[in-house]
């Protein structure tokens, strides 16, 4: 028995080695930035009425990102992508697929939400060439952009704060926080009520908070549709440092008039008030000051509503109906678009306004209402309305 | 009682059948005048084992006693008894026991699924005297079954599989099929539905982590997915499960993936691409090699709880979002 495997083996080391020399006689320049893919695509894929007919807004339109972000983006994913023979991957006519094009198969599924058949026939590859390009770069990019969401340092913090005051005239606040659906149908087997959400959708959650520029500073996904926003919260890591000291735990603010004003985020109604989380003031009857502050948090928290916006405008993959996908992925591919997000933010990139959903980002669903009230949360958010009734006679808060 | 089983056929080397009916001391040849027999003769194991098996005489005549004190109570008894028996033993028949021994395959003693039954609990809270009745009964179908030798093997670990069973039954009764001392937090959320999530919290030291949440209308309990996920409120596995696993992931991954999945749509991995949209285009064959490589088999321990009516609507909604764009590709 042994000697014929012996020649199987050697059959196909050699089968291997065939294919190793036919694969290498392709031409291949790693690190050569391959700018033909452009052209081509743009070629295939001629303008509309829609698109702008200036090349630079018809690249951002398609990518959601400028030249440079794009360039940027492929550097960060460059080691990861390079296709090297025998294991890259070629395109229709054999040519090894360059980092750029991927990066642009890539960008482009994540920004269309459109099928990988019609993101493939854009690029003039397979679909199966797209699902393994866009797997492959989400699983490069969360691991090799994460610097591009993190906590901000107590330097960046003091930035962020001040900005916020200087647009929104709240001392001390560090930023705002929402949630969002990622709605997905399920397969059958699948189905389960803890993904079932208030409006009968399976969907995942995204809980962000964002700073003055809608830059994520902290996100949490992958937990079931099921779930309340407050539960959502209660879950996340971020809830557990807040509530042990370890965020938000920087300089306290002493006003005039010696009320001390801690650092905190804003949320809306569907969060529980707690010491370091200011909710709007729900009552009938709201004193003058506290009907300054709800109107006062209301633009501020209105940030992270617009991030969602955003985000799910850009990158329309989160926003279509997802069919079964899996759900160990989606979270990373959740995650890669909030990185995506930043860094377009980072980079210098003037957000599309247009991009941007019309309506809200999780339109249909009623906003929740948590009737959680912590007392040092009530306390802070009197002091804050004092705090802003009393400057409001002074002056007007600038906007 | 004794039948009379005709020596001539018997010794003769007729078929077996006849021999099988002489063994277990059914008339043989072709006057089988049943209702005789068994008017007459309603237990000829017992009475053929009582000839060949001196512990069993004392059974039966422990057997034998009642009847003369309350006869139609005790056969009501027995009547139960074997009922409640037969869901925890295979009590088949004599042609159950001749043709394992033919096919040289053993039946296991234990029923594999039994059913909890109460009844036997309040049958042992009667009388040590039932107690004693069960045991004979079960010996009574062992001794008709397999002959005197086994009989007295069963007589003598009868007594210690009645004990086994009622335990098993207490548990059943108790706290359900599969329950270990490890599992306390998970007996706690007896009646919780699972489900096994993937997080990422860029709060948390590794962004990506695997939980397991519980939940009972709005109470949600959360756990760290363990390296070994214990199934829960399910049937206990051997230790050599693993192609029942492998079968039923296959079973879902087929079911998931049976129609294009846009899905996976969502982004197939490259080490672990499972759309059947690629496989039907077949762009690339070396996924197929793959595709049977990579999964964690845990997922499938993933509890699915009810399967809402919506979905199926919500499905179709898909469907008519998708398929625009995408095409249909047929299942297998």
């Amino acid at each position: 028995m042994a000697p014929p495997k012996k020649s199987k083996k050697s059959k196909k080391e050699s089968r291997k080695l065939k294919k190793c020399r036919s694969i290498s006689t392709v031409p291949v320049q790693p690190n050569a930035i391959d700018s033909e893919w452009w052209d081509s695509f743009r070629h295939r894929n001629s303008p509309g009425s829609s698109v702008s007919h200036d090349e630079a807004e018809e690249f951002k339109y398609f990518f959601r990102a400028s030249r440079k972000t794009f360039d940027y983006i492929c550097s960060l994913v460059r080691e990861d992508l390079v296709s090297r023979p025998p294991s890259g991957l070629i395109n229709i006519e054999g040519r090894l697929l360059s980092v750029e094009k991927q990066v642009a198969i890539a960008l482009r599924r994540l920004a269309s939400g459109e099928s990988q058949v019609s993101v493939g026939a854009a690029f003039g590859v397979g679909q199966s060439t797209v699902s393994q390009v866009t797997w492959r770069f989400i699983e490069s990019l969360e691991e090799r952009a994460k610097q591009h969401l993190r906590w901000p340092d107590s330097g960046r913090m003091e930035v962020i704060k001040s900005r916020l005051e200087a647009s929104f005239g709240l001392p001390n606040c560090c930023g705002a926080i929402d949630a969002t659906h990622i709605i997905m149908t399920l397969p059958a087997v699948q189905t389960s009520d803890d993904w079932c959400d208030l409006e009968n959708n399976y969907s995942m959650l995204l809980q962000g908070v964002v700073d003055h520029e809608m830059r994520f500073l902290d996100i949490v996904t992958g937990w079931p549709g099921g779930m309340s926003v407050s539960k959502l919260l209660k879950c996340s890591g971020f809830y557990k440092l807040c509530n042990g000291g370890e965020r938000l735990n920087g300089n306290v603010r002493t006003l005039s008039g010696g009320l001390e004003i801690r650092e905190y985020i804003l949320g809306g109604i569907a969060y529980p008030l707690l010491p370091w989380l200011i909710t709007p003031c729900e009552s009938d009857d709201l004193t003058t000051p506290m009907s300054t502050f709800n109107a006062m948090h209301e633009a501020p928290r209105s940030l992270a509503v617009r991030a969602f916006s955003q985000l799910k405008g850009s990158w329309r993959i989160l926003n279509k109906v997802m069919w079964r996908p899996d759900k160990r992925k989606l979270p990373s591919i959740i995650l890669v678009c909030c990185l995506l997000h930043n860094i377009i933010i980072d980079n210098g990139d003037k957000l599309q306004p247009d991009v941007a959903l019309s309506g809200h980002h999780d339109s249909g669903y009623g906003e929740q209402c948590c009737k959680q009230v912590d007392p040092l949360g009530r306390k802070l958010r009197e002091n804050l309305a004092e705090a802003l009734s009393a400057h409001g006679k002074q002056t007007s808060p600038s906007k | 009682m004794l039948c009379s089983v005709p020596a001539g056929k018997s010794a003769g080397g007729s078929n077996w059948l006849s021999r099988l009916r002489s063994n277990k001391g059914f008339p043989a040849g072709d006057d089988y005048d049943l209702d005789h027999f068994l008017a007459q003769n309603p237990n000829p194991s017992t009475s053929e084992s009582t000839q060949l098996d001196p512990q069993r005489i004392a059974v039966a005549d422990r057997l034998e006693a009642p009847p003369q004190i309350g006869g139609r109570v005790e056969q009501e008894w027995i009547g139960v008894m074997d009922n409640v028996l037969s869901e925890l033993f295979f009590m088949g028949g004599a042609d159950e026991i001749s043709s394992s021994r033919l096919s040289g395959k053993r039946i296991p003693r234990k029923q594999t699924n039994p059913r909890i039954c109460v009844t036997s609990a309040s049958n042992n809270n009667n009388s040590g005297n039932s107690n004693s009745s069960v045991v004979v009964s079960q010996k009574k179908k062992k001794g008709s079954d397999s002959g005197p030798k086994t009989a007295s093997l069963s007589s003598d670990s009868g007594g210690n599989t009645t004990r086994e069973a009622n335990v098993n039954v207490g548990v059943g009764v108790g706290v359900g099929v599969d329950v270990n001392d490890e599992d306390e937090d998970e007996k706690e959320l007896k009646g919780y539905s699972r489900s096994e999530v993937t997080v990422i919290d860029t709060s948390c030291g590794s962004w990506k982590s695997e939980k397991l949440v519980f939940r009972r209308k709005s109470v949600w309990r959360v756990r760290e997915k363990k390296g070994k996920v214990r199934s829960f409120g399910r049937k206990k596995r051997k230790s050599g499960t693993d192609e029942y696993d492998h079968g039923m992931e296959k079973k879902a991954k087929f079911v998931s993936s049976d129609h294009s999945q846009e899905a996976n749509a969502h982004l197939q991995s490259s080490t672990n691409p499972s759309s059947h949209e690629e496989q039907n285009l077949k762009n690339d064959s070396r996924e197929e090699v793959r595709k049977g490589t990579a999964d964690n088999h845990n997922t499938m321990r993933e509890e699915v709880s009810t399967d809402s009516p919506d979905n199926i609507s919500q499905d179709f909604k898909k469907r008519q979002v998708y398929t625009a764009g995408l095409g249909w590709f047929p299942a297998h």
